[in-house]
């Protein structure tokens, strides 16, 4: 018998048809935001955290979007992953801050889009190096010699003073970063970063019984210098300064042979949902007032030739003009790449000798 | 009441026929484990074929990327030294963790829980955490380097880490109890009368341990040893940590390829290689312990 035409049919049929009433506007509103949401790669600890205050939190609140972010480990983002993401067309997000062998590697599986130079009109601040076709190259840090100014009396001008004997077993190297290890030991005793060579692995077995170990993330190094079980190492000198404003006696300088410079291309991948915020956002970050911002406060340099450091700054973030650059070490990425395999081989094979 | 309905199900299951029905029980599972290991395990050995050159992957099949592990002079030395540390890791953990179990064995219940959560404790906490904490105990100017120092019995600091030493002792504090567990479990379940007949038959008490107690121990030694050395074939943290990164090891080899050069065909092979090398290690143990079993 029909009960007052109540069938189990006709209760889940209404059933639905009042939950899709009620999530209709809920639906419609989800669309909307989604062209004003932005994804964007971030790093972790106080660099991550200035990212988010000087470069996302204004340029979010004077558009009225949202910027959500997705924490990168150890300052690079997970190719891999993004990598299966772009092929299957769904990248998770809309930019990427890159590490140039990441960029590399990037550009040669075809995963990042190609920025129009006209499109970005703060474009027309920067200095030329350091604009890609995926994107800007964006805060730029500097590798020079980090050591104890109350162990060691008579500042190292070289980065042939990490061999000094009276520094037995109190020297570290970053393993990260081992491809650069390589280039500072050829540029140290040949004056050119590459070829690596059996003369290369000679040099580093001779610094081996000063080495105390290889660290692997700017946090570990701190705790090295902290407690003084290090006293000399090659770190950036963004990490050096803000040690050295928390008390710890440390200074950093730069080699006479040279320094090296790194930064990281935001670039937006193949298939990202929103691209064209994207590239505002990329465009607002180059501006002037944000790259002065976070120098001041982490002491990373900006490509933004409108950005005027004061001279105890300009110590701090090296790179403050163009004349400082020129002193920097010219490193080929896609070479590096190329070689990436071998040099680790070898790298591997002098660390168990 | 003979043929009833409950009678007739119970001499089906008797008969194995329920069987079929209770595949379906297992489907939930099995599904997961298809998707979440044997999909992304046949994407590995597919990948382990593949070929990388500058940056790119394709899957132009070969056999290179094993060729390589064997021939490039490096990856083979690297699969020797982690075999050689699992083997002293397993090892330490039996020496340090047999008399423990004994210990939890004869303790009361109480002391058993001390002991107990004394020895689970580690894992409680995290990975970065327990080494940072051995960085203070171990290094140069740690603890145990200062009380040396300060008592005259060494002149110099000793290197106890950013070595194989360092990586030993933090993995085994860990470890430890993968080894206890089991070894306590099959002392538990040891007859205490079997030991007391033996004693009570003249054997003196190492003699009695020698061959009542250790023999019938034995699974809990085999299931144990299985554990420690199939976690320490993939220890990764605590060797970067602790070891400096002098101490290399096959899982930091993978994750140097797959994540700083991109290179997932040679990861793949490596992770076959070293999936196979497991595999082998956990069935020698186990028919050592099948062995252990027959009595002699």
């Amino acid at each position: 018998m029909d009960r007052a035409g109540v069938t189990r049919r006709r209760v889940l049929i209404s059933a639905s048809a009042a939950t899709a009433a009620l999530a209709l506007p809920f639906i419609k509103r989800a669309g909307a935001a989604e062209d004003k949401r932005l994804v964007v790669y971030n790093f972790d600890g106080v660099l991550g955290q200035a990212v988010k205050d000087l470069w996302i939190a204004p340029f979010a609140k004077k558009n009225d979007v949202t910027v959500d972010t997705i924490t990168m480990t150890g300052s690079s983002p997970p190719m891999a992953k993004i990598k299966a993401e772009i092929d299957a067309g769904r990248p998770d997000a809309d930019v990427i801050p890159m590490q140039l062998t990441d960029h590399v590697f990037a550009t040669r599986n075809n995963m990042l889009q190609t920025i129009d130079r006209g499109g970005m009109p703060e474009y027309a601040n920067l200095y030329p190096q350091f604009i890609t076709d995926n994107g800007p190259g964006l805060i730029i840090w500097c590798y020079g010699l980090a050591y104890n100014t109350e162990k060691i009396k008579t500042p190292p001008t070289s980065w042939r003073d990490l061999w000094n004997p009276a520094y037995k077993s109190k020297v570290a190297l970053n393993e990260a970063l081992f491809e650069q290890a390589l280039q500072m030991v050829n540029l140290t005793f040949t004056g050119k970063p590459t070829p690596v060579d059996d003369a290369t692995f000679k040099h580093l077995g001779d610094l081996k019984p000063s080495l105390l170990t290889l660290w692997t993330t700017g946090a570990q190094a701190e705790q090295l210098l902290r407690t003084g079980e290090v006293w000399i190492t090659p770190l950036w000198n963004g990490r050096v300064f803000t040690l050295k404003d928390q008390g710890v006696p440390l200074d950093f300088v730069v080699p006479k042979e040279g320094f090296f410079v790194r930064y990281d291309p935001y670039c937006i991948p193949k298939g990202a949902r929103n691209p064209g915020l994207a590239k505002e956002w990329v465009n607002f970050i180059c501006n002037e007032a944000p790259q002065r911002e976070l120098a001041e406060k982490l002491y990373y340099a900006s490509p933004n030739k409108l950005v005027r450091y004061p001279p105890e700054l300009a110590k701090r973030v090296v790179v403050s003009s163009p004349e400082v650059l020129k002193k920097a070490v010219t490193e080929d990425f896609a070479a590096i790449v190329d070689h990436l395999a071998e040099w680790r081989q070898r790298w591997d094979a002098w660390k168990q000798s | 009441m003979p043929g009833s309905k409950a009678e007739r199900r119970d001499d089906a299951i008797d008969r194995g026929e329920g069987s079929r029905s209770a595949l379906w029980l297992l489907l939930p599972s099995a599904t997961l484990y298809v998707v979440t290991f044997v999909i992304p395990l046949a994407i590995v050995i597919v990948f382990s074929f593949a070929s990388y050159r500058a940056g790119v992957t394709t899957l132009d099949l070969s056999l290179d990327n094993y060729r390589a592990i064997f021939h490039d002079g490096v990856t083979f030395g690297v699969f020797a030294h982690t075999i050689r540390l699992a083997i002293v890791i397993t090892a330490a953990c039996l020496v340090v963790g047999y008399p423990v179990a004994i210990a939890m064995r004869r303790a009361r219940p109480r002391g058993r829980l001390v002991l107990l959560v004394l020895i689970v404790s580690p894992l409680l906490t995290s990975v970065i955490v327990r080494n940072v904490a051995w960085l203070l105990i171990l290094g140069r100017t740690g603890l145990l380097n200062r009380a040396l120092l300060d008592l005259g019995l060494v002149t110099a600091p000793l290197r106890l880490m950013y070595n194989d030493l360092g990586v030993v002792v933090a993995v085994v504090h860990v470890y430890l109890s993968f080894m206890i567990l089991p070894i306590f479990a099959s002392l538990s379940a040891i007859e205490p009368s079997i030991e007391e007949s033996a004693m009570s038959l003249g054997a003196p008490a190492w003699r009695t341990f020698l061959q009542v107690t250790l023999p019938l121990s034995l699974p809990g030694i085999v299931a144990g040893s299985t554990i420690v050395f199939i976690l320490a074939m993939g220890i990764y943290l605590t060797p970067v940590i602790m070891g400096g990164n002098f101490v290399v090891t096959v899982p930091m080899v993978i994750t140097d390829l797959v994540h700083n050069q991109f290179n997932w065909a040679n990861a793949s092979a490596l992770a076959v290689v070293l999936l196979f090398v497991i595999g082998a290690a956990a069935s020698a143990l186990n028919a050592l312990g099948r062995r252990g079993r027959v009595p002699s």
